[in-house]
């Protein structure tokens, strides 16, 4: 268990299905007992690992590592970050919630549902987990087959469709990521003899300018999909609105995060080229998102459309946080992510809480609950003020950073995403004050039973996270902080260079022939890293002509300068860092990322 | 003319096969019960049987002055053909019964189809090859027809046979044209002689036509498009085992025959040919794949499917490097397990007399059959490529080495076609899951409902620990390229 407590914690979900599927069918309690007792474990080995993880290295951590296909040097790699881990615990955290809350949503086949959510934890987790490419595709597709059928068997009355545009929608946006990935794990071999799809090989990869920007292209549109990104969102509408409430938690909750977990491990660090181009698109493209789902969830009728627009809004703000490709932005985005799952996922909770009891989810029906269910409304209140970012709760921090990271990123798409957040908060309040305020003006409302203890035991924990991340968001910025100043490192950006704060002396990218290359630098080096393999993979090609270098001893670098470029690992560059002062490289970089853009 | 029998255990595991149908045969004749089950296992130990005797016997050489061999890639499909031949057989022992076959030649004639495939694959001469095949088919045409109160089985018997003698015709004919320019039927001479002509002058146009009749020949054995129409129909009407048994072992040897001949003796001719096995390539899986979606039969969709694999298959053909030719091999492992797997559910919906292939039929399943539902959805998802099963790394590996050879745009269609494919997979999950029906009773079928689980276990190893089969296809590839 000390070596392999990842992969315990990723297969836990899987043998738990295995158990409950062993049951016989008639003990719905015994099933939904176990499987939650299986969560629970599984969270509390997740909080096992947060204990174990060095949040001052951005290196990935607690790796494990064996064969798999050696011929293309795929291997069960996996292993977390500080990014990684935070939305593993939000995964974990999220599972039990919605296993119990099924006992209330989830009328027929329970055992299935059961089988199938937590199949879909495994997969999850193992999406998180992976560092190797192909075994990260192997989760990603994975993870549609139990989402498929918990839509098209629990769902509502279009759920077939639903399930099917559901599942070939993001089919069809990941086999060009397929593509690319062995496209990537060929020029791995094309320049070192060996295949391997371990993320920390493929960094290294140089790529001539015009396949690298297709593959960022077809990465970014596997990505896209998941997010959704607008305008290829136009699956979650329909995913969301025919799938049953656990469901949707999770889809909101863990599945979309993909998307921009996605873009965060693999778009950023592997196409560094690309991003100056590509970041301003991605950028406006964000907004787009946010102030179209702000609104369309506007004018929705349905409680639950309107969650799910939201989501296609508060995403936009994820992506553009991380469009802005500095720390405080991309660690608003990855707050932020947690932030949506908890407070989306709630959101998605409360109405199946109402739906329950009345069977409509439209907004017209209700009215004046507040006098009806005061504990419904007042939960159904903190989190929505989460939601739209209220000061004191969790949404304020990620919005707040994600803004500022933003401004310095681009200051008039960060005015047009403040409006959205305006917007945000009139669909909310405007919502709520349908449902809540008011005279009761349905009959049918006015035996409503408020929320019963399962209900609460539910909602309890996701309204006490939101209110500590809320006030205290230090542990969950500190967790993530050096994999995001790695993680920027790695896209080229050196977090000094970015103009915030930091002083790793990672990976410097230095233009030569027209192509940028990384160098990799003794900042990013860990004892603590468990993985002595991982650290510095990369045989760096140094090649310094025009940076103004000046040797101030011999040796290695004078061979540099004679020869325009060697090939040598880490303590080579080693070397010349110690030979150069850090003033004329440091401006080699400055020229080279203008270059860049 | 005397042959020259130097290497006689070479025919080890050829004249065991033989042997061992004739004596099932004859115990099957003085056997009083009419349930056959024995039989069923004495014919599942001599595959087995067959399957040790060819890995003990490895790296042996040829006879019959170069004729056949037993080199790696004979050894390979000696032990694919021989496992799925055990699938087929388990599946055999309850769904016979079940489908009313009454007669004892059943499991016998699954021997001698095993036999004629083992010629086949290792043969290397033209005219061997050519026996094999011909074996082969004979048994294949009586197993397609042998309900014979059942009009769809006699159809299904007499479209095969017609179709399957014209194309035995058109493949002899190309025989014999390559002969007369080359010489020799014996695969390395024939490289060997068209290598130093001039094949693409006029006069050697002989050759090309005999190459073409050979190529289309083998077409429609693997039932490539445009030779393909007979493969619904047949696959429909036979019995569900036997069609498994086609759909699997006789593709398989088919495609190690044509490896053989398209990789050795037409080497030289190739290049100029990639072109066509390209097209070859890209309509076949097109053509299946769509007119797959149509279909509300399983039967005749898996029999699309089947094409559409065929093309899939023809990827690797084409790009013609080791690493295709490898890739192959495993595609047709991967392939053959999983779709034994498909037809074997089949198979274990029937009831007495009435099989069940409708879509339609296997709603519910997820509720009322939980585990042979769960089989078939390991097989479907597997067909589509779905990680991290089988078919998905049989894809990988076979794309892969496709990409490494260039043909990107070949690889894209395929690619596309397999995100058509999952629109049809799905729909059988569809059924199975988003559908309910009531419960029917089955009989026990305690050999089917094994045989079935075990496909789908095995689907699930190739994918999580496929090196072994990875190495065992490129070690068997290797040893045809470095051969003559």
């Amino acid at each position: 268990m000390e070596h392999n407590l990842l992969s315990l914690m990723v297969f836990l979900p899987a043998l738990g299905a295995l158990a409950v599927a062993m049951l016989p069918k008639q003990s719905v309690a015994v099933m939904r007992r176990l499987a939650v007792a299986v969560s629970l474990l599984v969270f509390a080995l997740s909080a096992l690992a947060w204990m174990r993880f060095d949040a001052s290295s951005g290196e990935f951590q607690l790796v494990e590592q064996f064969g798999w296909i050696p011929r293309f040097g795929a291997s069960y790699l996996i292993g977390i970050d500080g990014i990684s881990l935070l939305l593993i615990v939000l995964t974990t955290f999220l599972t039990p919630l919605v296993l119990i809350s099924s006992a209330d949503s989830v009328h027929h086949r329970q055992k299935g549902y059961l089988v199938s959510m937590l199949l879909l934890e495994t997969t999850m987790l193992g999406t998180l987990v992976s560092l190797d490419v192909l075994l990260f595709y192997v989760f990603w597709e994975l993870m549609l087959v139990p989402m498929y059928l918990i839509i098209g068997v629990w769902g509502g009355e279009r759920r077939v469709y639903a399930s099917i545009k559901f599942i070939l929608f993001t089919m069809v946006g990941s086999l060009p990521m397929l593509a690319a990935l062995i496209y990537l794990g060929m020029s791995h071999a094309a320049e070192t003899g060996q295949w391997s799809f371990a993320l920390v090989d493929l960094y290294g990869v140089h790529m001539p300018v015009v396949p690298q920007q297709l593959c960022f292209l077809a990465f970014f549109l596997a990505f896209a999909v998941k997010v959704p990104m607008w305008p290829l969102h136009t699956w979650l509408p329909d995913a969301h609105v025919e799938a049953p409430t656990g469901g949707s938690v999770i889809l909101a909750g863990v599945l979309l995060k993909m998307g921009t977990y996605g873009f965060v491990r693999f778009v950023m660090p592997l196409f560094p080229e690309v991003l100056p181009l590509a970041m301003p698109w991605i950028g406006t493209l964000a907004v787009v998102g946010i102030i179209y789902g702000a609104l369309v969830a506007m004018v929705q009728p349905d409680m639950k459309k309107l969650v799910a627009y939201s989501s296609v809004s508060h995403l936009g703000f994820v992506m553009l946080g991380l469009a802005s490709m500095n720390s405080t932005g991309v660690q608003g985005a990855v707050y932020q992510m947690l932030n949506h799952g908890l407070s989306t996922g709630a959101l998605f909770l409360l109405v199946g809480v109402i739906y329950e009891r009345r069977h409509t989810r439209l907004i017209s029906e209700y009215g004046g609950l507040w006098r009806v269910v005061p504990v419904y409304a007042t939960c159904f209140l903190i989190v929505m003020l989460s939601s739209i970012g209220l000061p004191g709760l969790n949404g304020f921090v990620g919005e707040f950073l994600i803004l500022v990271g933003a401004y310095h990123f681009d200051p008039v798409l960060t005015a047009f995403a403040v409006s959205g957040v305006v917007l945000g908060a009139a669909y909310m309040l405007w919502m709520y004050q349908r449902v809540m305020f008011g005279e009761v003006t349905n009959p049918a409302n006015e035996k409503l039973q408020d929320m019963s203890r399962r209900e609460l035991t539910v909602m309890v924990p996701i309204i006490a996270l939101i209110v500590i991340m809320g006030v205290y968001p230090q542990p969950f910025l500190h967790t993530m902080e050096a994999s995001v100043a790695a993680t920027l490192e790695r896209a080229g950006v050196s977090a000094a260079g970015a103009g915030v704060h930091g002083s790793h002396a990672g990976n410097i990218p230095v233009r030569v022939e027209g192509l940028a290359l990384r160098l990799q630098g003794p900042g990013s080096q860990n004892p603590r890293s468990q993985s002595p393999g991982l650290r510095s993979p990369i045989g760096v090609v140094a090649a310094l002509e025009g940076s103004g270098c000046t040797p101030r001893s011999g040796g290695d670098a004078s061979t540099i300068r004679s020869s325009h470029a060697v090939v040598g690992g880490p303590d080579v560059f080693q070397a010349i860092l110690a030979d150069c002062s850090d003033g004329p490289l440091a401006a080699a970089r400055y020229s080279a990322l203008e270059e860049g853009s | 003319m005397t042959l020259p029998i130097a290497n006689i255990e070479v025919l080890y595991p050829l004249m065991f096969a033989c042997a061992w149908g004739l004596l099932v045969l004859t115990v099957e004749m003085f056997s009083l019960s009419r349930r056959f089950v024995g039989i069923g296992w004495l014919s599942a130990l001599g595959l087995a049987a067959v399957a040790g005797i060819s890995l003990s016997g490895q790296g042996a050489g040829e006879v019959f002055a170069g004729a056949v061999a037993l080199d790696a890639f004979s050894v390979y499909f000696y032990v694919l053909l021989s496992v799925l031949a055990i699938f087929a057989v388990f599946l055999s022992m309850d769904y016979v019964p079940l489908a009313g076959i009454i007669h004892g030649e059943f499991y016998p004639l699954i021997l001698f189809a095993v036999a004629g495939l083992l010629v086949m694959v290792s043969a290397t001469d033209l005219i061997v090859m050519f026996l094999g095949l011909e074996t082969m088919s004979m048994a294949v045409y009586v197993l397609a027809g042998i309900r014979k109160d059942e009009l769809r089985s006699n159809e299904a018997a007499l479209k095969y046979f017609l179709l399957g003698a014209f194309a035995s015709a058109l493949l002899l004919y190309g025989i014999a044209l390559i002969y007369a320019i080359t010489g020799s039927t014996v695969l390395g001479s024939v490289a060997n002689a068209i290598a130093s002509t001039d094949y693409l002058a006029a006069d050697s146009l002989v050759l090309m036509l005999g190459v073409g009749m050979l190529l289309a020949g083998f077409a429609f054995k693997i039932a490539a498009v445009p030779f393909h129409l007979w493969t619904p129909d047949v696959y429909e009407g036979a019995p569900t085992t036997v069609s498994a048994f086609m759909a699997t072992a006789v593709k398989a040897g088919a495609f190690a025959a044509l490896l053989r001949i398209v990789l050795v003796a037409l080497a030289p001719v190739m290049p100029d040919l990639s072109w066509l096995m390209w097209v070859l390539a890209a309509s076949t899986m097109t053509m299946g794949n769509f007119v797959a979606l149509r279909q509300t039969n399983v039967k005749r969709m898996l029999a699309y499917s089947s094409i559409a694999h065929t093309g899939y298959l023809l990827v690797g053909v084409t790009a013609a490097t080791a690493e295709a030719g490898a890739a192959v091999l495993y595609y047709l492992a991967a392939y053959g397990v999983m779709n034994i797997g498909a037809f074997g559910v089949l198979a274990a919906l029937t009831r007495r007399r009435h099989a069940l292939q409708e879509i339609s039929d296997f709603a519910g399943l997820g509720q009322n059959r939980p585990v042979l539902a769960l089989v078939m959805s390991i097989c479907m998802l597997s067909l589509m490529g779905m990680p991290p099963l089988a078919g998905f790394v049989g894809k990988f590996y076979l794309f892969t080495a496709a990409l490494e050879a260039g043909y990107t745009v070949l690889v894209v269609i395929a690619v596309l076609n397999s995100v058509v494919s999952a629109a049809y997979y799905l729909g059988v999950l569809r059924a199975m899951y988003f559908q309910s029906a009531d419960a029917e009773e089955y009989s026990p079928r305690p050999y089917l409902n094994f045989a079935v689980t075990a496909a789908a276990a095995v689907t699930v190893a190739l994918g999580l620990a496929p090196s072994p089969v990875m190495g065992a296809a490129s070690r068997a590839f290797s040893s045809i390229i470095l051969g003559p």
